[in-house]
């Protein structure tokens, strides 16, 4: 039998309970009362970490993608790496340490493998990631992630053929007219029943996967495993086109490739690609900063010099890494030299 | 404190040489020693309310994060039970630290073809493989409990867990927890152990 004390216990009990679910409902407003007595102090951001670190740790894909980025090269001081987006990178550095008072920032590149970009940047181990990523990428790996303003003119993926045969056959079927869906859909017609080699994980995979079902896929660990001999021998090769295009001029192992162009000599486009810098979604100030930054270099003509420094003038990116390059922090599970590897994607 | 001595002895053997060794060489010198960066932080409330006269249990957790380097860790978290049934009546406050090695699997990233990590990771989290931080870690600290005596005693144990970070500073954990209690909840001698399941959103 309840004693009184006990029901009138039970009944405080069950109002305690009522009282915190309301609580629970309205936490926001706790929020606004708190703010109300004082205001509650935003969150660190990643820019007062690199202050106090005078370190920017800079993110870079393993797998090259020349001439943004180079593969890494041995060097007397360490493994050194190069290329446009580490330029870029170092005009941030400077960038930063004007913000951080004058402080010099150092740049800390860290080969890294694409697909844990999201859990190093979200995790803060990494501020930035450069790697000429396309941010309008409709895919799991692209979500949660903040994308700058871009640092390259619109650009997007495009092909390059082993034999002229090949190149001949979807010239051909570029002929036919086009069908309800439009130019697009013809183009992506026009490579079916080839093999098509992409680079593993990254915009171009991502692509073919959702687009091109009619083709027969081999995923690359890199571009360099795609021109490479297989058993079933490659047809195209989809990749970013400036890549492609750089690659078919300086590469001798492609000197047999030719790229695929549309009637008026315009190079074949599957999409529209911007290549931007990634950082977290919570870093509101860096991404001020860089986008202020490509703004400033762009309006001032400097990203175009830097652009045509790295597409136009005759270098080697070896000499480029000893005289310029970035000392780079490779993983022990990271080896930039290990040869590619190719496997065929599930049908 | 014997048995916390022996048991932090045996598991700081295998744990702290495993995360010397999962940590490069070169990337010693360029990881961020992060000293009270606070987040993720995380307040967890637990209430149980029977129709019956005293018979009600409620749970406080509060963690922070007193020190981050690479992928460890060390969050310190207060917890609060308070059990009332016919048999039971306590109070148990514990304040303990959480030493953490993040990404513990990363370790096993070999060999070249097929890393093990990578397969456990896909075995383990299916498509949110890239974005899943498993972690695991050792408990220790001290524990008083009431009414009854009030010196403080020992506490330890282990978790394991995983977090997932979703996004805008919130991240969705799931942690096994495994307590040693250096008395039972009624204030006497013997070992209470306990076996805790939590999941929430760490801020």
């Amino acid at each position: 039998m309840k004693t009184a004390p006990n029901r009138s216990r039970q009944r405080l009990g069950v109002v305690v309970v009522f009282l915190l679910a309301g609580c629970l409902a309205g936490c926001g407003l706790v929020i606004d009362a708190a703010e109300l007595i004082a205001p509650i102090p935003a969150p660190s951001d990643s820019v007062d970490v690199v202050c106090r670190h005078r370190q920017l740790q800079v993110g870079i894909s393993v797998e090259p993608y020349p001439p943004f980025v180079f593969p890494v090269v041995s060097t007397a001081r360490g493994p050194s790496i190069t290329g446009l987006d580490l330029e870029l990178v170092q005009q941030l550095g400077a960038a930063l340490s004007k913000y951080c008072g004058g402080i010099p920032i150092a740049v800390v590149p860290h080969v890294v493998h694409f697909r844990d970009l999201f859990r190093l940047l979200t995790d803060g181990h990494l501020d930035l990631f450069v790697s000429s990523v396309a941010y309008n990428v409709p895919h799991l790996k692209s979500a949660g992630l903040a994308y700058s303003s871009p640092y390259y003119p619109g650009t997007g993926l495009g092909v390059i053929a082993r034999r002229p045969d090949v190149a001949q056959r979807v010239r051909a079927a570029l002929m036919h007219p086009a069908t309800d869906g439009g130019s697009l859909e013809r183009r992506r017609a026009a490579l079916d029943g080839l093999v098509v080699a992409v680079q593993e994980g990254r915009s171009a995979h991502f692509y073919a996967a959702a687009h091109l079902k009619g083709a027969q896929l081999l995923l690359c660990d890199s571009l360099a495993g795609a021109w490479q001999e297989h058993d079933t021998p490659v047809d195209i090769i989809l990749g970013k086109q400036p890549v492609l295009d750089f690659l078919l001029k300086r590469e001798e192992r492609l000197t047999s490739w030719q790229p695929l162009l549309l009637e008026d000599g315009r190079p074949l486009l599957l999409n529209r690609e911007f290549f931007t810098v990634v950082m977290s979604e919570k870093s509101f100030r860096l991404h001020w900063l860089v986008n202020d930054l490509l703004f400033e270099l762009e309006e001032s003509g400097r990203l175009e010099t830097i652009q045509r420094r790295w597409f136009e003038k005759d270098y080697h990116y070896t000499e480029r890494a000893v005289t310029e390059g970035l000392l780079a922090v490779v993983p022990a599970s990271v080896d930039p030299s290990a040869p590619s590897r190719c496997h065929w994607a599930k049908p | 404190m014997r048995p916390i001595c022996r048991w932090l002895t045996t598991n700081g053997c295998v744990l702290l040489p495993l995360l010397w060794l999962s940590i490069p060489c070169s990337s010693l010198a360029q990881e961020r020693l992060e000293i009270l960066p606070l987040r993720p932080f995380n307040v967890d409330i637990a209430l149980r309310q029977a129709f019956s006269p005293n018979d009600r249990e409620i749970a406080l957790q509060a963690g922070l994060t007193a020190l981050s380097y690479g992928n460890f860790e060390i969050g310190t978290t207060y917890q609060y039970f308070g059990l009332a049934s016919s048999t039971v009546k306590a109070d148990v406050h514990s304040i303990y630290a959480n030493p953490r090695w993040n990404n513990f699997l990363d370790i096993l990233d070999f060999p070249a073809g097929k890393p093990i990590n990578r397969l456990l990771r896909h075995v383990l989290f299916g498509p949110l493989e890239d974005r899943a931080v498993p972690f695991v870690g050792v408990i220790g600290g001290a524990v008083v409990a009431g009414p009854g005596t009030h010196i403080p005693a020992y506490l330890y144990g282990a978790d394991v867990g995983v977090r997932f970070p979703v996004g805008h500073s919130i991240a969705l954990e799931f942690t096994l927890g495994y307590f040693v209690y250096g008395l039972n909840f009624e204030g006497q001698g013997s070992n209470e152990r306990q076996l805790l399941f939590t999941t929430g959103f760490f801020f």
